[in-house]
């Protein structure tokens, strides 16, 4: 768990914020991955351009490729920003034949347009957004682990992949366990406004992804599994149905055990230990 | 295991039918000597004529049969009881537990179903059954090998159950699949607000996800669900894969546990039946 707490500090550094300067260049000068490649993919839509410029200068894909990086990966896993369509659709995809991770430029930008006014749960508005973006970009991360890794998925993938992303929250301290499980909350709501994730009629149901709802009350309820005391306004009867709650630790602990025994292994043990010897997040 | 499919459709039948159904002499079992059945005596004198059905064909000797390739590291319980409450899911403790509650339900929703439904209500009876059976077994192989799942656990077990379902051939998957989401229609209710905090899915998506596996094991066997419009073209597109992951996880995290010298062991039956 402690070598675990390590990556996922590292992820802190990613997403949350800017490293120490000396930490940062210890990590980016051993924290590589020869199978992992990045690449910022011009927009076809000029008015994409300054958002690839902004996750640039944030080094945002390098943030991701140096978290990644004590993954034993046994192929190439390509990781992108682009512009996915032509209509503006938000999304994010993992695609399995040429092992690509994409964030679109399109996600970013709603993501962007959908910040809150207030806080969420105590969690300042831009970083409400923050967390939502980390959180679709660990769902993402978790399809290409998922693939790369063949790890057995009994269960829909959809919902595996949130539960990795909701897991690897959660070994952050938590200020940032709430925002990233917060943003995820968050962005479900948001998208069930404008109607994505929300069944219409009965052949809606036939979605590989839960319902915006589900998914909703799926990351509550693993939030609140890991850790009933720092997350307990999430049982209250007005957000998690107490019949809900009540099985919350016990799906935390199958996610986790599903983790160790399946994800765990292909862990660098090397590059764990030196991104636990790193402060990663900012004081 | 093909055989021991066949063999709990046999044991199911025999269930939803009279015992008089049954010509043949009781087939020779080779049960699997870690399962312990129990056939509960109900208090509701109503359940009890389906006890005797169960017990006369031998119901839950057919399914430790059905176990029989599987190397049990300790005792496993396997009851039909009575529990005054709709079901109850299995425990380490109380082990496989189909309630008489639960059959009554079976058989009263399947023959209130329309007429319409993807199946006749015989075959949802039936195939309800071992859906149901093989959804708490999966729940037991899950918990006695420690098996990593990845998903909702519940989702988890259909896919499971349902990978079972679809390793027999073509016309047993076509009635158990097609049986089981008949049902599962039948059953809908409508889901609103915090329904959706279930940990079980909705029975539309239960529907959708079973027809996906079955799709995905065999296009052409079930292009009858994507032409009739009980599966859209856009979930059967990814069904093989779908599939090919559900059998990639099997094959990885539960044959290990599997003695296939013994599956050839495993008689199959399946009668015709008629609701009561």
């Amino acid at each position: 768990m402690i070598r675990l707490m390590g990556m996922i500090a590292l992820l802190g550094l990613a997403w949350f914020g800017s490293p120490p300067a000396h930490a940062q260049t210890t990590a980016s000068a051993q924290l590589t991955n020869e199978h992992l490649v990045i690449d910022y993919v011009d927009p076809r839509n000029p008015a994409y351009a300054p958002l690839m410029q902004r996750l640039k200068d944030q080094q945002f894909l390098e943030r991701l490729q140096q978290f990644l990086s004590p993954v034993k990966l046994p192929t190439r896993l390509r990781l992108t920003t682009r512009q996915c369509t032509l209509d503006g659709t938000p999304n994010a995809f993992y695609y399995p034949l040429d092992w690509q991770l994409n964030i679109c430029y399109e996600i970013v930008d709603y993501l962007d347009k959908i910040t809150p006014t207030e806080p969420v749960n105590g969690v300042p508005p831009k970083r409400v957004i923050t967390g939502a973006l980390t959180a679709i970009v660990l769902h993402e991360v978790g399809h290409a682990l998922f693939d790369n890794l063949q790890v057995p998925v009994l269960g829909r993938e959809e919902d595996a992949a949130d539960q990795l992303a909701a897991f690897l929250a959660l070994q952050f301290d938590k200020e940032v366990a709430m925002t990233v499980v917060t943003g995820m909350a968050y962005a479900q709501l948001a998208l069930k406004n404008v109607g994505m994730g929300v069944p219409v009629d009965r052949r809606s149901f036939a979605d590989e992804h839960g319902t915006a709802d589900q998914r909703f009350y799926n990351v509550l309820c693993i939030a609140y599994g890991s850790d009933p005391g720092a997350f307990a306004s999430f049982a209250d009867p007005s957000v998690l149905p107490p019949e809900r709650a009540e099985g919350c630790k016990k799906e935390y602990a199958q996610v986790r055990d599903a983790f160790y025994k399946t994800i765990f292994p292909a862990i660098d043990p090397a590059k764990m230990a030196l991104v636990q010897s790193v402060k990663w997040l900012p004081e | 295991m093909t055989r021991g499919l066949l063999l709990v459709l046999s044991l199911v039948c025999a269930l939803a039918g009279p015992a008089s159904a049954q010509t043949d002499p009781p087939p020779q079992l080779v049960l699997n000597p870690k399962v312990e059945i129990t056939y509960g005596e109900p208090a509701n004198a109503a359940f009890k004529p389906i006890r005797e059905r169960l017990k006369a064909n031998q119901a839950l000797e057919q399914l430790s049969s059905l176990l029989g390739p599987l190397d049990l590291p300790a005792p496993l319980k396997v009851q039909v009881v009575q529990c005054d409450a709709p079901s109850r899911p299995y425990s380490s403790v109380t082990g496989i537990t189909v309630c008489y509650e639960q059959i009554a339900k079976i058989e009263e929703t399947a023959l209130k179903a329309p007429p319409n439904n993807v199946a006749t209500a015989p075959q949802m009876a039936v195939a309800a059954f071992i859906q149901v059976l093989l959804h708490e077994t999966a729940f037991a192989i899950i918990d006695i090998y420690k098996i990593p799942v990845w998903g909702r656990a519940n989702d988890a077990a259909d896919r499971l159950a349902a990978l079972i379902m679809l390793q027999f051939g073509p016309q047993i998957a076509l009635k158990v699949v097609y049986g089981a989401v008949g049902f599962f229609e039948a059953s809908e209710r409508t889901w609103t607000g915090s329904d959706f905090a279930s940990a079980t899915s909705p029975e539309a998506q239960r529907y959708y996800n079973y027809l996906c596996m079955a799709y995905g094991w065999s296009p052409d066997t079930f292009r009858g669900a994507v032409a009739q419009g009980y599966l859209p073209e856009q979930r059967s597109w990814r069904c093989p894969n779908e599939y090919q992951q559900a059998m990639t996880a099997f094959s990885a995290t539960v044959m290990p546990h599997v003695n296939t010298a013994k599956l050839g062991q495993v008689y199959v039956n399946i009668p015709e039946i008629t609701l009561p």
